[in-house]
């Protein structure tokens, strides 16, 4: 094997799970804490462009402590990456997890490509893939549908509506479109074998950091309320009945 | 100091000049796109550095955007669209900025600014307090009136790392959801894949784009990810929104909420929609749909 794929993935409390108090606190405890869809595309999509250099597929995942649990990694690793590296990142911030990534990428010297999913499961920025591009000094090749390794590299990605190919040169930064292939469910034995692994952690080295946020506070969204009108009705039939007249009254069709 | 405009994919820019507006620094933008969008551009803000895509990927020029914006660093605002994050993104690289998204509002305080941004894909919003370079993204909403700023457009250029060969256009020409008057979102309701011919005839007779919640697009793949609404898919202000087994989740519903009217078919009464909805029947889309497209088509 030569080269290195790098894929990220962040594990994280899923936002749907999440709940904000109305005093502004947030509580996930009841969240499931897991990859996001995208995370999942990302890596199958990393597996693919690894078998095709040849090279082996190192998952690289950023975040607080459970990141490191076993459970966590075997997850990670029965989806097909051939190593699991993680960084503990106690606060992740869109810049704390780009530096974490690109600090990790420029350290390895026969990488081939880095591949980043659309969005993780907690925050949903969607800024991380741009980010680690620019520290990399790389392009960012964004909505990535199919990548043919050589050099150049030709990459399919989403464009206007349709797609549009394009050439790159040396490491390629990877944003996969999420519906680029379609994740495996990993069996019993992607399981069993990810328990042989190799995993390695380590904790973020102190960023550098020329900006301050400071909470303030945080309030819940409260959905906006309409008429909230419910048709009650002894039969399907009446309330479409009913429903369809009154919309006509209420000039809606 | 400056206020920098980030523009790629279109000048659907209202949202980002009313936060650019707000900030006390005089006003510039880079624009990545065709001369047209640069000139639209220039009615709006006094000082556009254009940076031509007919030829190159924003993805290849991202680096040259950084470095415009290094040069005479300040507050940087940009849109959501693919090509403005990633060059928002090589900016906040360069410039060792801070990245919020999703941002509401942005003022000055201090010698920082106060910065109000949804959190948690619309469960929350936040406010912080900044001190130091960060970059805002937001949604850009619509496109302003036509701007008398008369701003002057410099045209620059990049050693492009990346090339486009060709482009192909969309397989088929889709109905344009953006656009359209009447949209059906699909759920999760929908037990199969087969099942879709049920709601694209409710479509159908209603004269509306199918539309469908985040996992039918990107968990099951039964719908292009380009047809799911919500906070990281499409925004819509149709006249009519009628959403099929959709629970109504809060980064679901921010797709929607501009639409006039919500009609949503749910077979659980306490489903969030409900609320959100200005008619909703409650029932068995298996039986509720047939029926409403039947005496839609009587009707027509
Ligand atoms: C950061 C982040 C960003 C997100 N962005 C988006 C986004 O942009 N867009 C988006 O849509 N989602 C988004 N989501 C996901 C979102 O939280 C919800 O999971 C999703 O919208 C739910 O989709 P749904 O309503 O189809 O499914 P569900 O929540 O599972 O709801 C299915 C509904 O169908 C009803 N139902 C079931 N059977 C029937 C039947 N036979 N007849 C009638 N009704 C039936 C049920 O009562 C239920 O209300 C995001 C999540 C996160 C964390």
């Amino acid at each position: 094997m030569s080269g290195t794929v790098l894929v990220a993935y962040q594990w994280a409390p899923s936002a749907q799970g999440t709940l904000v108090t109305e005093s502004g606190q947030v509580d996930a405890s009841r969240a499931s804490v897991g990859l996001s869809d995208s995370d999942h595309v990302a890596i199958e999509f990393a597996r693919g462009l690894a078998d095709q250099a040849g090279a082996r597929l190192v998952a690289l995942g950023v975040g607080p402590e459970a990141v490191s649990a076993g459970l966590a990694t075997k997850a990670v690793a029965s989806r097909g990456p051939d190593e699991v590296v993680v960084v503990r990142d106690a606060t992740p911030t869109t810049i704390s997890v780009a530096q974490a990534l690109a600090a990790q990428a420029s350290g390895m010297d026969d990488l081939v490509a880095l591949v980043l999913g659309d969005a993780s499961n907690d925050h949903g920025t969607r800024m991380v893939p741009g980010v680690v591009a620019g520290l990399l000094g790389r392009p960012l090749l964004a909505d990535v549908r199919s990548v043919t390794l050589g050099e150049p590299a030709t990459v399919v990605t989403k464009f206007a509506g349709g797609t549009q190919t394009l050439q790159a040169y040396g490491t390629l930064v990877v944003q996969v479109a999420p519906d680029a292939v379609k994740p495996r469910v990993p069996g019993m034995r992607d399981i069993l074998a990810a328990a042989k692994k190799p995993v390695q952690v380590v904790d973020v080295s102190a960023s550098i950091d020329n900006v301050a946020v400071t909470p303030i506070s945080v309030s819940p969204v409260q959905p906006p309320s309409r008429g909230g009108r419910v048709i009650a009705a002894d039969t399907p039939a009446a309330a479409v009945a009913q429903l369809v007249n009154e919309l006509s009254q209420a000039g809606v069709l | 100091m400056t206020t920098w405009l980030i523009v790629a994919d279109d000048a659907k820019v209202s949202g980002l000049l009313d936060l650019a507006r707000a900030l006390p620094s005089p006003l510039a933008a880079v624009v990545a796109g065709t001369r047209e969008l640069a000139d639209q551009v220039a009615g709006w803000v006094p000082a556009v550095t254009w940076f031509d895509t007919s030829a190159v990927p924003a993805s290849g020029i991202a680096s040259a955007v950084a470095g415009v914006v290094a040069a005479d660093p300040g507050t940087v605002v940009a849109g959501m669209g693919v090509d403005s994050r990633l060059l928002a993104g090589a900016v906040a690289a360069a410039t060792g900025a801070e990245v919020l998204a999703d941002v509401i509002a942005a003022i000055p305080s201090g010698d920082g600014l106060r910065v109000t941004h949804l959190l948690l894909g619309g469960l929350a919003t936040e406010e912080v307090g900044v001190i130091g370079p960060v970059v805002l993204v937001a949604d850009g909403r619509t496109v302003p009136e036509p701007g008398s700023a008369a701003g002057t457009v410099t045209p620059a250029a990049a050693d492009a790392s990346v090339a486009r060969v060709s482009t192909e256009p969309p397989a088929a020409a889709g109905g344009d959801l953006a656009s359209a008057a009447r949209v059906v979102g699909v759920g999760r309701g929908l037990k199969d894949a087969g099942d879709l011919s049920l709601v694209q005839e409710l479509a159908a007779a209603l004269g509306a784009e199918l539309a469908c919640s985040r996992p039918i697009a990107e968990g099951m793949g039964w719908l292009p990810t380009s047809s799911y609404l919500g906070i990281s898919g499409q925004r819509i202000a149709p006249s009519l929104y009628l959403a099929v087994g959709i629970s109504g989740q809060g980064q679901h519903m921010i797709g929607v909420r501009d639409a006039r009217t919500i009609v949503a078919v749910n077979s659980d009464a306490t489903a969030p929609i409900v609320a959100q909805a200005d008619w909703t029947i409650v029932g068995d889309l298996y039986q509720v749909v047939p029926e409403l497209t039947r005496a839609l088509l009587v009707r027509s």
